[in-house]
């Protein structure tokens, strides 16, 4: 049977290359930004720490659908699901290639960002002081007994929950889609994508609404219990996601027929 | 000593169509055995059971002891399209992504297969016309120590000269005891080296017999006997 590790590197490979081109895209933007800015105002007018924290904003989207598509063309291909390893280690492969392959984007990127902060120097200091006084002022005034540590950690944790939790929801639609089209009649398989459709535009709407309310509370009183069990809530719910998509894997979903 | 392919009572619907029902099968290991019948006769689905790509089927199938997925996908090699990897992908990648995911891929084999089969693992997938495409794969699959190989129509676009070459020669690439399941339109081509033959017919298997036996029994080659079914000159009381 094929190790984890082994599962790891084969899917790794297609989903490090995403990254990297979307790592390229940055840096022509940051490139083109840098030109146009130095030809319209001055070269000496140019702060580096504003064109690579400017630019690219939506690339982070781009890499996190990209990669999705990705993932989830890798759970349908012959070629993967001929691997022998069990679906549990080859859905957490899965998983663990897409998170890893955003994460290398995103460290690159603050790495990116760090460093021309530095070679920005003073004037890029007070910018980011400017940007935490109005955060701090216009946002989030009282963290209670946890600290801003403490909500440090908690929003990064929630952060990369939610992304997570987002593939694996992205996951779930696709499988179930699959799964459920095989007990229909081929000619009804669009009016049942249509209404699928609207069903998962109705929860996402829902789940949208939740999590604003959600934020809403947290903000109004930061407290270990209510962030403790935030996480403990999205943990579950991911947890869960995974066990179904997992369970539908390994014996409902086929790979694509060539 | 179990059996190499032992299939009971399978059934599978997919979109409110039968296309498998009420199959059994039994081969026995060292075997090369037919799979013939008509498109859409259900060959390939067959196949994608037995290597666990298509799921939702009622009965079980059992590769010599195996009847997990897992365990079943340990055991097949199967002759897949590639899907997975990009064009511009260079031969020799997809042998190391080969050589890392199957512990019985012999480097030896493919090295052998690709210099018998005159392939350049320094092309990409893109450049490859459909018969080198498919004679790729062909080494791809060969190049494992399986226990029962499955090759899904592997002569499609080769042309005839390499096509009777790598017939005449198929057998030597694998163990005396793994089996080979191929499905095949060239029937007349493939014959001489079947030992069995499965004709799929009705949604179901309708004759499992030795090319020996379909000889002597009714004094005709396997290409005229899977015709004979199709066309209604043999019925099934006669088998």
């Amino acid at each position: 049977m094929t190790t984890f590790r082994r599962t790891v590197r084969v899917l790794w490979r297609p989903k490090w290359r995403i990254a990297n081109w979307m790592l390229l895209a940055y840096g022509l933007l940051v490139v083109g930004n840098l030109v146009q800015t130095g030809f319209s105002e001055g070269w000496f007018r140019i702060n580096l720490m504003n064109i690579t924290t400017g630019v690219g904003v939506g690339l982070g989207v781009i890499a996190f659908v990209w990669l999705a598509v990705r993932t989830e063309h890798d759970w349908v291909q012959d070629t993967y699901r001929l691997l022998p390893v069990t679906n549990t280690r080859f859905y957490l492969a899965g998983v663990v290639t897409t998170v890893g392959a955003y994460l290398y984007f995103v460290v690159v990127r603050l790495l990116v960002m760090g460093l021309s902060a530095l070679v920005s120097g003073q004037q890029s200091a007070a910018n980011l002081n400017h940007w935490l006084r109005v955060a701090w002022t216009g946002g989030v005034r009282e963290f209670g007994t946890v600290g801003w540590l403490g909500v440090l950690a908690f929003v990064a944790l929630l952060v990369s929950l939610l992304i997570v939790g987002a593939w694996t929801l992205i996951t779930l639609v696709h499988l179930l889609t699959n799964a459920l089209s095989t007990f229909l009649p081929a000619g009804r398989q669009r009016i049942f994508k249509g209404l699928l459709a609207i069903v998962v535009v109705g929860v996402l709407v829902w789940l949208g609404k939740w999590l604003v309310q959600l934020r809403d509370w947290v903000t109004a009183a930061w407290n270990d219990a209510a962030m403790v069990s935030i996480l403990g809530m999205f943990v579950i719910g991911v947890v869960a996601m995974m066990a179904v998509n997992v369970y539908l894997l390994k014996f409902w979903v086929e790979a694509r027929v060539r | 000593m179990s059996n190499a392919l032992a299939i009971t009572n399978l059934t599978y619907r997919k979109n409110y169509q039968t296309i498998l029902t009420d199959v059994n099968l039994t081969i026995t290991p060292g075997k090369v055995v037919g799979l013939l019948g008509e498109n859409g006769a259900g060959k390939t689905t067959l196949m994608r059971l037995i290597a666990d790509l298509a799921k939702g089927y009622r009965g079980t199938i059992a590769v010599g002891d195996a009847t997990a997925g897992v365990q079943r996908r340990i055991a097949v090699s199967f002759s897949e399209a590639l899907q997975g990897f990009r064009p511009t992908t260079k031969l020799s990648a997809v042998r190391d992504f080969y050589a890392r995911v199957y512990g019985d891929f012999s480097a030896k084999k493919y090295l052998d297969l690709i210099t018998f089969l005159q392939l350049d693992d320094d092309l990409e997938l893109a450049k490859l016309s459909k018969g080198t495409r498919e004679k790729f794969i062909i080494a791809l699959t060969l190049s494992r120590e399986a226990t029962l190989y499955l090759l899904d129509e592997p002569f499609s676009g080769i042309d005839s000269m390499s096509r009777k070459r790598i017939i005449s020669s198929i057998i030597k690439w694998k163990r005396p005891e793994a089996t080979m399941i191929i499905s095949d339109h060239y029937v007349t081509e493939i014959a001489p080296l079947l030992d069995e033959v499965v004709v799929i017919k009705d949604r179901t298997i309708c004759a499992h017999k030795s090319s020996d036996a379909i000889r002597q029994e009714f004094g005709i080659g396997v290409e005229a006997f899977y015709e004979s079914l199709y066309e209604g000159a043999i019925q099934h009381d006669d088998l």
